[in-house]
């Protein structure tokens, strides 16, 4: 409740006035007049008792006169009870700030309105109800920009309102309008402001982070604001004044497909964390998560690929009892037989949120040629099944040739792999080396074994040298405790995903190497040692990369065997390939580094990330690209560069990129995160609202009170009630109980009757 | 003779300055007026006749009644005076005092005492004196001559009250003084401690001796009339308190009041009689009321 004066200067003056009797009492004393009483000793007798009732008789009356005198003079005052905590003034022009949680979440139906169109319409009274003069700013949680303008205009703003899919938490816009209202500039209205934000509380509208922030940032405001508080009196500690209109749905019913998954085996890859498509030639199967929100529905679920209805599945979501139900759908398998396929996934139900029944997908039918050479066939059996594996997996799309170096031979002019595995040639010839060489030169790539019966002479040959990096000398046997030594996991790429699977290599033991001797050209070493061995930190693994006119080739060379054969003469050279390590971890690793360059995401989500497409290498400065879908783009590159990045696309769905000529084509899917449109896990609390926003900001829903009127009520633009009847009746009360009192203490001496 | 007591009132022969002569006229009005002396014994003077009747003595038969009548009288003597009486005089500092009246409590005290001496010497019996504070002061033993009273009146006019007073111990005293059964009167304002006065007074009774008892308190002490912030005094030990006299009025009325009703509730035990009077009282309109009802239990 607030408190104001129509008249603060008597009130003011009437507050001195109330301590005039007490100081009036001490600086006037009466010395006590003497007087013999020879009867003293009775009074003594209960002195006690009679100076304990004395003092309470004073202290009432004194207490009844102050009252008397001070609610004399708080009538003369005029005072006004306003509504709430003294936070806005009544009747005088204020800045309102209104921030709409604008994400697909405030689609959600509810009596006939979404969301938004509800925010949008509580908004609007309110805009009515402020005073005229007030300022007003309508921002938009995708789009952050604090312009304040009149009412009127505000209106038309707030009307313009839409669903923005492509959006983020309410809470970094109201962070925003806070840290600009921190420090605010010129056009920023000279007014006591108000902060009103509409949202619905859903896990995707909070930020954990800005919530801290904007704490800090209130009551700092609050502190620079004082001077605009028009109730400087006020005793409180000013607060900004903030409220939240709860527009989340109180018991929401919803079904959402939350996300595609490439199906394997049991489980699935989500579409968004596949790098790099699928295999061209082998059938894939397609899954949906779908979660339901409330009552029991009955469902019907279309797979459209391409332009067909490839299937239609019916089931239906039990009962969620307030948590939530999942269900995962796995569709048939089909083949994509073109490189770019696209797609979406649509939900036919009945529930009240539309913009999450659709999910849209794009697969890149990709397959990487990967030669296996070996002089036997059986040497390169490890990695020729794990690549094999992982493309069956859907985790790298590659098609594995195996080879005999006279074979390669033949291959690698006219269908060159994209990755060149050389596991074990013991004596490559000069033309091996030439091939080699020339197709790093062209921008291939190369992973190189020191077999285990090489011959050295093989491999210092001049044409060697153009490929290698190092010079080979002898076989040396390393002690037993010899490991794999990687100071920094993080200093190369190849090593990455070790760091990020958690996996230690120093468990790898190398019993034996290649003692190798770095070649230099112009004092340069040829290659990077990327790995070492404990033992006196010799070589493991070392880059060679190769520039040409067609990008970067790179040769990766072991100075141990990547192969282990079961013969009973074989002795190994490493623990590599032991049942404890993962025998696909080394042939994983090291294609898909090597195949770095060109992996492509096409799976994207709103407000997640900037979706990009990789360019043509060949895409110079000059080239012309369109983008079609939903929304549609064009451009031209004025410099080279090597990926198109699509800022702000705000709507869902399939979209394909390509040059003018149409020979190029990328393509890609945006779809909204799961989370946004995720009405109970994850529901924001009350108390975190109010901790956030302020004691009183919350402004719930269901409440049976008008939402408008109670938000006025909470700022104290209420009309204010006068007191002064109120007061004049207290004054008489309080003049009579004093009388009473007063009477009561001291009777008049004519009363006093001969007690003897 | 009506205009001549209306005339010499107490309050207008408080103005003559011989103690004496105000005790006569008081007494004298008081004597022509209502009442017969309660004190009968045995005296010389004659009395009055009555019928003879066998077993009287017959010397106390009058003959000459006998032979102007032929009817046997005898005849009634008033008896010699056997009440011996002692006005115990209380001289503390607090009977020296008065708020607004003209007498102070001693003062009043003189009067009453006068009134009473002259009474008893009146009536032959012989009359005593004692003032005390903290001791016994002075004493005149009891006579029964006129002229004692002027020596009452004569020690009381010079006696001047002052310092603190013992009650308790000076009543033991004085029984121990009294050789027989007397009458003790009493003037003082009893402000002190009440146990050890109610056990002197029950030794006073325990000796025989007849107890009165004249209460006497100032005006002020009774309605206490005191207003605003007053600093009060104690007369006799010098302690003040400093208080808003309205505020205490209550509680301080209460207090007499309990004080005094323990006082008639030991009196009464104890067969004697407690008369209060203050100074705002006249003093033989008191006097009067207290004889007459002594004198209707009698």
């Amino acid at each position: 409740m607030g408190l104001s004066w129509l008249v603060p200067a008597v009130s003011a003056i009437g507050a001195v006035f109330l301590a005039a009797p007490v100081i009036i009492h001490l600086l006037f004393r009466q010395k006590p007049k003497r007087l013999p009483f020879p009867a003293l000793r009775l009074i003594q007798q209960r002195k006690r008792q009679l100076m304990r009732k004395l003092r309470l008789r004073h202290l009432l009356l004194l207490a009844l006169r102050l009252l008397l005198l001070g609610g004399a003079i708080a009538a003369l005052g005029r005072p006004l009870l306003s509504g709430a905590g003294r936070l806005l003034p009544v009747g005088s022009p204020i800045a309102a700030i209104l921030i709409f949680d604008t994400s697909a979440s405030m689609s959600y139906q509810l009596e006939g309105q979404t969301r938004l169109q509800r925010a949008q319409t509580l908004a609007g009274e309110y805009l009515r109800s402020l005073p005229e003069g007030s300022r007003v700013a309508v921002v938009d949680s995708a789009e952050v920009r604090v312009q304040f303008r009149d009412r009127h205009e505000a209106q038309v703003l707030l009307d313009s309102l839409a669903i923005r899919y492509h959006n983020r938490p309410v809470l970094l816009a109201v962070r925003e309008v806070l840290r600009q209202m921190r420090q605010p500039d010129d056009k920023w209205p000279r007014l006591p402001t108000v902060v009103c934000v509409f949202s619905d509380r859903t896990a995707a509208s909070w930020n954990a982070e800005a919530a801290g922030e904007i704490r800090e940032l209130r009551a700092e405001i609050a502190r620079s604001l004082e001077h605009l508080s028009q109730e400087e009196e006020a005793a409180e500690a000013p607060q900004l004044p903030m409220l939240y209109f709860d527009l989340a749905p109180p018991r929401p019913i919803n079904v959402a497909i939350t996300g595609i998954s490439l199906a394997v085996g049991e489980g699935g890859v989500p579409l968004e964390k596949l790098p790099y498509g699928v295999n061209l030639k082998q059938p894939v199967q397609l899954q949906v998560d779908i979660r339901g929100v409330g009552a029991p529905v009955d469902l019907e679920v279309e797979l459209v690929v391409g332009e067909q209805l490839q299937e239609v599945r019916r089931f239906q979501i039990a009962a969620d009892e307030g948590q939530g139900r999942n269900v995962t759908v796995r569709f048939r398998p089909f083949v994509v037989a073109a490189p770019v396929l696209q797609g979406r996934v649509r939900l036919r139900s009945p529930d009240l949120l539309e913009a999450d029944n659709v999910r849209y997908w794009t697969l890149l039918a990709q397959q990487y040629r990967v030669g296996l050479v070996a002089d036997q066939a059986g040497d390169v059996q490890i990695w020729k099944n794990a690549l094999e594996a992982l493309s069956l997996r859907g985790l790298l799309p590659v098609e594995v040739h195996v080879w005999t170096p006279d074979q390669m031979l033949a291959e690698l002019p006219t269908q060159p792999p994209e990755v060149l595995c050389l596991l074990n040639v013991s004596k490559p010839s000069e033309q091996f080396w030439q091939r080699v060489r020339d197709y790093l030169r062209g921008g291939g790539r190369v992973v190189l074994g020191l077999g285990a019966d090489l011959a050295p002479s093989a491999y210092n040959t001049a044409a060697a040298g153009q490929v290698l990096p190092v010079s080979v000398q002898r076989s040396v046997d390393l002690p037993f405790d010899t490991f794999v030594e990687v100071a920094d996991y993080g200093a190369h790429p190849l090593l990455v995903p070790y760091r990020d699977w958690n996996t230690d290599l120093t468990v790898g033991r190398v019993y034996r190497v290649w003692q190798v001797e770095m070649l230099r050209q112009e004092d340069q070493p040829l290659g990077q040692i990327i790995a070492r061995i404990s033992h006196e930190a010799k070589p493991l693994i070392i880059e060679r990369v190769f520039e040409g006119a067609q990008g970067a080739g790179r040769l990766l060379l072991f100075t141990t065997p990547l192969y282990r054969r079961t013969s009973a003469n074989w002795s190994d050279w490493n623990n590599f390939y032991q049942p404890w390590q993962t025998n696909f971890a080394l042939p994983f690793v090291t294609v898909r580094y090597l195949l770095q360059a060109q992996s492509e995401r096409t799976n994207w989500l709103l407000g997640e990330d900037l979706p990009s497409v990789l360019l043509p290498a060949t895409a110079e400065p000059g080239f012309s690209w369109e983008l079609r879908g939903p929304e549609t783009r064009s451009g031209t590159l004025e410099q080279r560069q090597r990926e198109l990045f699509f800022e702000r696309l705000d709507r869902p769905g399939n979209y394909t990129v390509r040059d003018l000529q149409e020979k190029w084509l990328r393509a890609f899917s945006t779809n909204l995160p799961p989370q946004e449109t995720e009405f109970l896990e994850g529901r924001i609390s009350e108390e975190e609202l109010r901790a956030t926003f302020g004691d009183n900001s919350l402004l719930p829903s269901d409440s049976p009170v008008h939402l408008v009127e109670l938000a006025r009520a909470r700022l104290g633009q209420n009309p204010p009630l006068e007191l002064l009847p109120f007061l004049l009746m207290l004054v008489v009360v309080l003049l009579a109980l004093e009388s009473w009192v007063a009477n009561r203490f001291y009777k008049p001496q004519a009363e006093e009757a001969e007690h003897v | 003779m009506a205009n001549v007591q209306q005339y010499l009132r107490p309050d207008v022969i408080r103005q003559v300055s011989r103690l004496d002569l105000r005790a006569k006229f008081i007494v004298q009005g008081f004597l022509a007026g209502l009442h017969v002396s309660p004190f009968h014994g045995f005296s010389v003077e004659f009395s009055e006749h009555r019928k003879y009747e066998p077993g009287d003595d017959v010397k106390d038969i009058d003959w000459n009644v006998y032979a102007r009548t032929e009817r046997l009288y005898v005849k009634k003597f008033q008896a010699e005076t056997n009440l011996t009486c002692y006005l115990a005089m209380d001289l503390s500092k607090s009977m020296d005092y008065t708020y607004r009246q003209s007498l102070t409590k001693f003062g009043y005290a003189i009067n009453l005492a006068a009134a009473m001496s002259y009474l008893m010497i009146q009536q032959q019996d012989p009359t005593g004196l004692v003032t005390f504070d903290t001791e016994i002061r002075a004493f005149l033993p009891p006579k029964s001559k006129r002229t004692q009273i002027g020596a009452i009146l004569s020690v009381l006019d010079a006696a001047r009250p002052q310092g603190q007073t013992d009650v308790a111990h000076c009543l033991h005293q004085i029984a121990r003084i009294i050789r027989k059964r007397s009458l003790v009167i009493l003037f003082s304002d009893l402000l002190t401690d009440v146990e050890p006065v109610i056990h002197a007074l029950h030794h006073l009774r325990h000796d025989g001796n007849e107890v009165i008892i004249f209460q006497v308190l100032d005006e002020a002490e009774v309605t206490f009339p005191f207003r605003n912030v007053v600093e009060l005094e104690d007369t006799e030990t010098l302690e003040r308190l400093t208080l808003d006299a309205r505020g205490v009025r209550d509680g301080y009325l209460q207090a007499l009041a309990e004080f005094t009703q323990q006082l008639d509730r030991e009196c009464l035990k104890a067969n004697i009689d407690i008369i209060r009077v203050h100074t705002g009282q006249n003093f033989d309109r008191a006097l009067i009321q207290y004889l007459t009802e002594r004198q209707k239990r009698f």
